[in-house]
């Protein structure tokens, strides 16, 4: 069941990122749809689960979207897993505000490493204009959209852990 | 570092890493095109995409036009006004073209007889309700303008004569004005006549050339202009044209119906001639022996 909540959210991150979003920019950025997906699953599953999660949204992300094939993929299955990881140690209990935080440095930091790993194939960006007017502002998108996310999330989670007792 | 690689789970994470890591840094190095996973996700989800961008467009472009809607009414509005004013402009220009042109037939006439003095006057009334048929022109004696004078219009046809006069206004019976009566003849045949106007039941007037034998040499289309018997009106000055003939109740004579060569409800300048009569009739028995 799970699953194919997740299943529904790949669909919906393929069809409305390269669409929807192309519509609703903020100062020419569009959030991470899978990114965000991932970072919220986080807040909610084991680590495995997560980071395959990640992995099948950062290929998903790659296929489409992406420039390098497995970047993502890799990138999100170990943002996936340590950051569930670091939940379950570090966070006890937790509000939306926290998961917009969480969410807001944890895309600076995923995009900052796609950036840097980027500029190892050499594709031209600047690496301080892209982190100020690219990743920051994404960060912030980023965090307005895992706030419906995590509702969305939160939901199916209690459902989930009520099927489960 | 030791104690890190002894977590089997770190250890199995850090190696599924580093083997995908070099899978798809080889993959990436070699590929020249879409590999079939690739090609697979984009038959499965392009569809998808499809239909969201189409979703997405509809969605973008009402927002859109929804917030231009106020931009959209004040552009309508300043293209309405602007509209407007071109409109009034081009009325304008029209009356400004059709004046002109008057003017340039005044001016013509005045220089075809330049011994003759014209007075041009504007219509600044009418009584269309009236049984008289008349006009009030805006020059008077201020003018040297006086009762009996000629009224033509800019192409020499007659309208009619000063009947009333102020200072700075005149009053016009028209030629269709069943109180006139002007000696005439037609062109072509020389028949002699009387125009006198009528009035008809629905309002209008025409101009009846009376008296003519039976046997007048007179057919439709020949041109009726004054003879200048009576005194008032010089002789030569266009009245119109014979458009019916007509015997009358008694059948001893006939009559011609005469269309007036101007349009004596549209007119709205004349010219009054304020010469002696003699002079117009020598300048017109001029005019005819050329």
């Amino acid at each position: 069941m799970k699953y194919i909540l997740h299943s529904v959210f790949l669909v919906l991150c393929v069809a409305f990122q390269a669409t929807l979003f192309n519509f609703l920019e903020i100062a020419g950025v569009k959030p991470s749809l899978f990114l965000t997906y991932v970072i919220c699953v986080a807040f909610f599953a084991k680590e495995r689960e997560t980071a395959f999660i990640g992995f099948i949204f950062g290929l998903a992300f790659d296929f489409l979207i992406g420039q390098k094939i497995g970047l993502s993929a890799v990138l999100y299955l170990l943002v996936g897993y340590f950051l569930a990881l670091g939940r379950s140690y570090f966070l006890s209990g937790y509000n939306v505000i926290v998961v917009a935080v969480v969410v807001f440095l944890a895309s600076v930091l995923t995009e900052t490493i796609y950036l840097f790993v980027s500029l190892v194939w050499r594709n031209g960006i600047g690496f301080w204009f892209a982190f100020v007017h690219v990743i920051m502002i994404k960060g912030l998108y980023n965090a307005i959209i895992a706030v419906i996310d995590y509702f969305i999330l939160k939901k199916f989670a209690l459902a989930f852990a009520d099927a489960d007792r | 570092m030791k104690k890190l690689f002894k977590n089997k789970v770190l250890s199995s994470l850090f190696a599924i890493v580093v083997v995908l890591s070099i899978f798809f840094g080889v993959l990436n190095a070699v590929r020249t095109k879409s590999t079939w996973a690739e090609n697979i996700c984009r038959i499965v989800f392009t569809p998808v995409q499809e239909g969201a961008y189409k979703l997405s467009s509809s969605v973008s472009s009402f927002f859109e036009n929804f917030g231009d809607k106020d931009k959209l009414l004040q552009e309508i509005e300043k293209l309405k006004n602007e509209n407007s004013i071109l409109k009034q402009q081009v009325n304008k220009n029209n009356l400004f073209k059709t004046e002109n042109e008057e003017l340039r037939r005044i001016l013509s006439l005045k220089n075809a007889y330049p011994e003759l003095e014209f007075q041009a006057a504007e219509v600044v009334g009418r009584n269309p309700s009236d049984w008289l048929s008349t006009m009030t022109i805006d020059k008077g004696t201020a003018s040297g303008i006086d009762v009996n004078d000629v009224v033509v219009s800019a192409d020499k046809m007659l309208v009619g004569k000063i009947t009333d006069v102020g200072s700075n206004w005149a009053k016009v019976t028209l030629i269709t004005d069943p109180s006139n009566s002007i000696g005439s003849m037609v062109l072509r045949s020389g028949e002699m006549g009387v125009i006198a106007g009528e009035r008809l039941s629905d309002g209008s007037s025409v101009c009846k050339l009376l008296y003519l034998s039976k046997n007048s040499d007179i057919v439709v289309g020949d041109s009726v202009e004054t003879s200048g018997l009576g005194g008032v009106y010089p002789k030569g000055i266009t009245i119109g044209r014979v458009t019916e003939i007509k015997a009358d109740l008694q059948s001893i004579s006939q009559y011609a119906v005469v269309e007036t060569g101007v349009d004596l409800e549209k007119i709205k300048k004349v010219l009054v001639v304020t010469n002696d009569f003699s002079v117009v009739e020598s300048i017109d028995s001029a005019d005819i022996e050329e």
